[in-house]
């Protein structure tokens, strides 16, 4: 699993610089042009906590023969559910792989992988024998809706193949969420 | 297959779904099973050998300046998860118990369906409502699983005088189900009815076999709310003093129950409340009655537990 999660962050950083060359090779006028978005996630577990954050997105024709996109998201309960409370703070980091089906329409149905880390504090050293980190693998589907002036929606639900029951596994990863992300295009 | 196609097989199973009405039933074994109409919980019929209420109808001065233990069990149980304690306490001769029996629970398969959690709550707060009149002035709990979030919303919602209640004791307290299917209840619950547990052979007919989803809804309604009440902080009202014992590798209750707990319950002082999480494997570490298979270390923790709980009282 960790090798996958390796993996997968060197692609995606590897993907982002190739991606800033190119988007400086290609012309103004050009059709396929690289494009880098970046938004906010507010992502929410049934059943248990909001988890709040950052999502960025890179379209890339030539690095990924323009039909996938990468994404990252980086979430947290303390943005969350946590603000006013005493939940306990989660902190997830995720890249993505995405695929867009109607890739010229506006209203455009979605695909998306995650790999990522999750981790939650306690709030002390009694509960150091309980797991308190996971690596998270999820599965994502919705809807993306581009609107002028260079903002995008997008609404999803996901499914946490990896999840936890506090014996194995985070006790904070629930399986099913659903999220909700608003995107401006960068460059 | 196209979009059309997919949508219109879509609504036929979903017409095909809620036109199967009719009701799925488990397979009950009355002979063996508590869900059964033959077996019901021991305290139903001999009240005074559980409940101290029912026991001594007119206590003594001796009686009253005991401290008394009030044992609640957890959902699907019966008041035999705290048999051990109770007789730890009869044995040890400093301390009475009273052992309460959930509303909806004990009985049969319709009773506990038709149950919510305000009924489990119920008998809790009776008991504990009768032996205050009756003039006992040092009442402590001790709950298990289930039955710790239906003794702290007891307390925060202010449905028992506070006046004589002293010690709280949490043993592996659910906040956080283990199996988080159960936060998607509402939606595949209808579908499956109910869902069927094994069990040990010793604790057949001492807990419930089958859990209605009406049941598991309840539960899921409950374990939210108390969740989301000790998120936003609870201070525990009077002289309350909350202690909290959690297994570390609970596959019922998820051990970071105990941690919200830890956050968001404090004493009326400020003070933080105490937590222990022990090394077990074990749901409910201090019941070892039933279970096939106990270690030493099984039971060096239960009388631990127990003996932290006597010296607390």
């Amino acid at each position: 699993m960790k090798l996958i999660l390796s993996s997968i962050i060197i692609f995606f950083f590897t993907s982002i610089s190739f991606g800033q060359a190119e988007g400086v090779a290609v012309t103004s006028d050009s059709v396929h042009y690289s494009s880098f978005e970046l938004g906010v996630r507010c992502k929410k577990f049934t059943g248990f906590y909001w988890e709040n954050g950052i999502s960025g997105e890179l379209h890339s024709p030539k690095g990924l023969k323009n039909k996938l996109s990468l994404g990252f998201n980086i979430a947290s309960s303390k943005v969350g559910s946590g603000i006013t409370g005493y939940e306990i703070p989660t902190f997830t980091a995720e890249v993505s792989i995405i695929k867009y089906l109607r890739d010229s329409k506006k209203l455009k149905p979605l695909f998306r992988l995650n790999v990522g880390y999750a981790y939650a504090n306690y709030g002390s050293d009694k509960f150091s024998s309980i797991p308190n980190s996971a690596t998270l693998l999820s599965l994502e589907t919705g809807i993306s809706y581009s609107l002028p002036c260079s903002f995008r929606l997008v609404a999803s639900g996901g499914y946490n193949i990896i999840n936890g029951n506090g014996v194995k596994g985070l006790g904070t990863v629930y399986p099913f969420y659903g999220q909700f992300s608003i995107f401006y295009k960068l460059k | 297959m196209s979009m059309k196609n997919i949508f219109c097989v879509v609504l036929l199973l979903g017409l095909f779904i809620s036109c199967t009405k009719e009701e799925k039933l488990p397979a009950i074994d009355n002979a063996v099973d508590l869900d059964g109409t033959l077996i019901n919980d021991s305290s139903l019929v001999f009240p005074e050998r559980f409940l101290l209420s029912s026991a001594i109808l007119s206590p003594t001065a001796a009686d009253l300046s005991k401290p008394v233990l009030i044992a609640v069990h957890g959902f699907t149980a019966t008041t035999f998860e705290w048999i051990e304690m109770r007789d730890y306490a009869k044995k040890e001769g400093t301390f009475l118990t009273s052992l309460v029996l959930l509303g909806g629970h004990g009985r049969d398969y319709a009773d506990f369906k038709a149950a919510t959690w305000p009924n489990w709550q119920q008998p809790i707060i009776d008991e504990y409502t009768k032996l205050r009149t009756l003039g006992y002035t040092n009442i402590n709990f001790v709950a298990s699983s289930t039955g710790c979030p239906l003794v702290l919303e007891a307390i925060y919602s202010a449905k028992l005088e506070m006046d004589v209640l002293n010690d709280v004791f949490f043993i592996d307290p659910i906040l956080v189900p283990a199996n988080k299917t159960l936060s998607i209840i509402k939606v595949v619950g209808p579908l499956l009815k109910f869902s069927a547990t094994t069990m040990e052979a010793g604790e057949n007919g001492f807990w419930y076999k089958y859990r209605p989803y009406e049941a598991l809804d309840q539960l899921n309604t409950l374990v939210k709310k108390v969740r989301k009440k000790v998120e936003h902080g609870v201070v525990l009202p009077g002289k309350i003093h909350l202690t909290v014992f959690k297994s570390n590798q609970d596959g019922a209750a998820d051990p970071i129950s105990a941690s919200i707990l830890y956050k968001g319950v404090k004493h009326n002082d400020g003070s933080e409340i105490d937590v222990s999480v022990e090394k077990s494997n074990l749901h409910v570490f201090t019941r070892l009655k039933g279970r096939n298979t106990i270690t030493d270390e099984d039971v060096q923790l239960q009388q631990k537990v127990f003996l932290t709980i006597k010296n607390a009282l």
